[in-house]
């Protein structure tokens, strides 16, 4: 009887936000020109914000994965959610201009991760909305992005339909590309 | 209002999880009309387990608490734990390499509830271990603990007829085990990762030796033999594992003597003048009912069955029923744990295979470890630790960006995670008791008061250090991550909250389950338990210590004792 704790904190938390995160998306929104809870510029500089958290590169990046339209889902039925996301994208816009970039939007691939990085990384105690949206943003993506197929491709991951039959073998090399 | 079924039932049990379910099998194979009562609902694997889909990670548990709310938990008053011994700050939890917690307390206890028919063994990961003898006499061969009113050689029979239940997979040859007869079904191989880690605790003179589980390598009673998915905890989509509901409970079905009352929530058990369990009210979809049998089984687990007869007082028994001791809620054993996540160079894919397949048993018997007092096991893990599938191990990963997907790309698939779990010597001070706020049904909430002993500390250290001497020594390369119950308790084996015991005085219930108190009440579930069983997981001795308490109800009945 050992059910998993992840770092049990960790594991506690995230059985409940993936409750709450955990939504089929709205087929309009992923079939994909409906917006809905955000505004055109506020979209596209949150297509600039996921790009950045999971990047196109010799893979599919996050864009690929239609994270954009799960997270739009989610935010259509969560007002308060809905609010940090609006927050903090129009504060990761304004840091991109006062850098002297038109937008975030504008700015290149490194750009982007180093004002997104430096909200993230920030202290604790220094922490106001642009941390929490990292925070949550982040956790978001990379949920969105590595759970679905198309993450599952990129490190070779086979999901467990079938069993393992051959778990006491090596390993067979299935990655989508080597970094 | 309260409305009062007609019938009355030989029995009732009151949880249907390792040791409501087979009590409810035994009771009923031997002719009694037994009523279970549920308080989840029967879940369907391939209907309602989230691995059935692609996108598996995204999506709840079936089974979990859906009560908790965000940050709580329904039935727990969550309090601030005990402040940290910083003697011992070097066993905090750090899920980033060189980070640890800088918390001065320990997290408020809270533990997964599982709703649903099956009880914790929708989740549990199928470790089906008997006890070994020497777990049974702590206290006369070592001086730990307290001794068991039964012994090793009465459960045997017991848990022979508990694994061919379960289908048990298994080795019979394990030199730290009472010598025995072959299991049910074959022992699985040793996962890719486990040879690993093998290999490793061989150079440490260790045997890494394959886990007993109720993972059946043969089919059982039409059911498939485990597909080695990894998918224990989450609700196997094959019905493979032999959880209560698909064994013990389908077979009492079978029977017709089986009434499964599901979604259906014990409230209180009522006390007659006679000082018998009158009662049993439950609520169901909102409408309260009152039902009466012969006997009453608790099986709720070692906080809800204390909570619930310190709630049900009477006027003849204000401290609550069956608690004549004093010692309802007492010798609460949490989960002494921890867990080191380490990471090879090449990809191990640790995630296939049954979940935790092996074991090292070297450092089981207490006093085997310098001056570590307590018995513990060590293990190998796939999906303990987090890192399952790509989602879990991306939001562990520090970072995002090209890092980030480059971590992933190099990393996933490369890490493993070992663990020890000791026993914690039972003491009075740890407890369950009641606390002044009720929850949605009126029943006041549970407070779990756990602090750690010397003793505890140093079983923690020492396995601390024996996971990272063993990942060490089977090549891994880097720490990613531990986790130790020093700073957040773990709840996977607690017990002890009932014990059994031969006198009334320091114990609530007889070596049969029966209440000392009360003639027609019995516990079967771990708060019996006087011990943990030097690490060994605890659902089948649980399972086995019901069926016997079956028995003795069927004798008892028979002989018109009841």
């Amino acid at each position: 009887m050992f059910p998993l704790r992840a770092t049990r904190r960790a594991f506690l938390g995230s059985v409940l936000w993936i409750s709450l995160l955990w939504r089929r998306p709205d087929p309009a929104l992923a079939q994909s020109n409906v917006v809905a809870p955000l505004d055109p510029p506020t979209r596209e500089i949150l297509e600039a914000v996921v790009n950045a958290i999971v990047p196109r590169d010799q893979d599919p990046g996050a864009l690929d994965a239609g994270v954009p339209a799960r997270i739009l889902s989610h935010l259509s039925t969560h007002p308060e959610a809905l609010k940090l996301y609006q927050a903090g994208l129009e504060l990761v816009d304004r840091l991109a201009r006062q850098s002297g970039a038109p937008s975030f939007r504008a700015l290149e691939g490194p750009e982007r991760e180093r004002i997104l990085l430096a909200l993230l990384n920030a202290p604790d105690d220094s922490r106001e909305a642009g941390g929490l949206f990292l925070t949550r943003v982040r956790r978001d993506v990379l949920a969105f992005y590595w759970g679905s197929a198309v993450g599952q491709a990129v490190v070779g991951y086979r999901p467990p339909l079938s069993g393992y039959l051959d778990y006491a073998n090596p390993p067979v090399e299935t990655r989508r590309s080597r970094p | 209002m309260i409305t009062t079924r007609p019938e009355t039932f030989d029995a009732i049990v009151v949880g249907s999880g390792a040791g409501g379910g087979f009590a409810a099998m035994g009771l009923a194979e031997a002719g009694m009309r037994v009523l279970l009562l549920e308080r989840g609902r029967r879940f369907e694997p391939r209907r309602d387990f989230p691995m059935n889909h692609p996108d598996w990670e995204l999506r709840p548990r079936a089974f979990r608490d859906t009560e908790v709310p965000a940050g709580g938990d329904a039935s727990l008053v969550l309090e601030d734990g005990v402040a940290l011994n910083p003697r011992y700050a070097h066993l905090r939890s750090s899920s980033t390499p060189g980070e640890r917690s800088k918390a001065s307390h320990r997290t408020p206890f809270r533990y997964e509830r599982v709703f649903g028919l099956g009880g914790t063994t929708l989740h549990y990961q199928g470790e089906a271990h008997r006890f070994s003898d020497h777990a049974f006499r702590p206290a006369s061969l070592y001086g730990f603990g307290v001794d068991w009113p039964v012994s090793y050689a009465e459960l045997a029979p017991y848990y022979e007829r508990a694994e061919h239940v379960l289908g048990v997979a298994g080795d019979a040859a394990n030199p730290f085990k009472p010598s025995r007869g072959p299991f049910p079904t074959p022992a699985h191989k040793l996962s890719y990762a486990s040879q690993r880690i093998a290999a490793g605790a061989a150079n440490l003179g260790w045997a890494l030796l394959p886990n007993s589980l109720a993972l059946p390598t043969r089919s059982i009673d039409a059911r498939p033999p485990c597909q080695r998915s990894g998918g224990c905890v989450q609700g196997c989509i094959f019905g493979a594992k032999s959880s209560v509901d698909l064994t013990a409970i389908r077979r009492a079905e079978g029977t017709g003597r089986l009434q499964v009352q599901t979604e259906s929530r014990v409230l209180a058990l009522e006390m007659g003048q006679d000082g018998r369990v009158d009662g049993v009210v439950y609520r169901r979809a909102n409408s309260d009912y009152r039902v009466r049998g012969r006997v009453v089984l608790l099986a709720t687990g070692a906080v809800e069955t204390p909570r619930l007869l310190l709630a049900s007082r009477s006027s003849s028994q204000s401290n609550g029923i069956a608690n004549s001791s004093g010692l309802v809620g007492q010798f609460f054993m949490e989960t002494l744990l921890v867990e080191v996540t380490v990471r090879f160079d090449d990809r191990i894919d640790a995630y296939r295979g049954p979940p935790i397949d092996s074991r090292i048993w070297n450092f089981s018997r207490p006093g085997r470890d310098g001056s570590v007092r307590s018995g513990y096991v060590l293990g190998v893990s796939g999906t303990l630790g987090g890192f399952h599938g790509p989602m879990s191990h991306a939001l562990l990963l520090p970072g995002l960006g090209r890092a980030h997907k480059d971590a992933m790309r190099s990393r996933f698939g490369t890490s493993v995670t070992l663990f020890g779990i000791a026993e914690q010597e039972p003491r009075a001070g740890n407890r369950v008791t009641l606390a002044d706020s009720k929850d949605s049904d009126g029943i006041p909430l549970a407070r779990v008061q756990a602090a750690h002993s010397e003793a505890d500390l140093l079983a923690l250290d020492a396995m601390l250090t024996r996971v990272k001497e063993l990942g060490q020594a089977a090549g891994a390369v880097e720490v990613l991550q531990q986790g130790t119950t020093y700073d957040v308790p773990a709840a996977s084996h607690i017990g002890g909250t009932c014990r059994m015991g031969g006198d009334p005085r320091a114990s609530v219930v007889t070596a049969y389950g029966r209440s000392h108190d009360v003639p027609n009440l019995f516990i079967t579930d771990a708060s019996v338990l006087p011990g943990q069983g030097a690490g060994d997981s605890p659902s089948l001795t649980i399972q086995s210590l019901a069926l016997r308490t079956a028995e003795h109800i069927v004798t008892l009945a028979r002989r018109r004792e009841l």
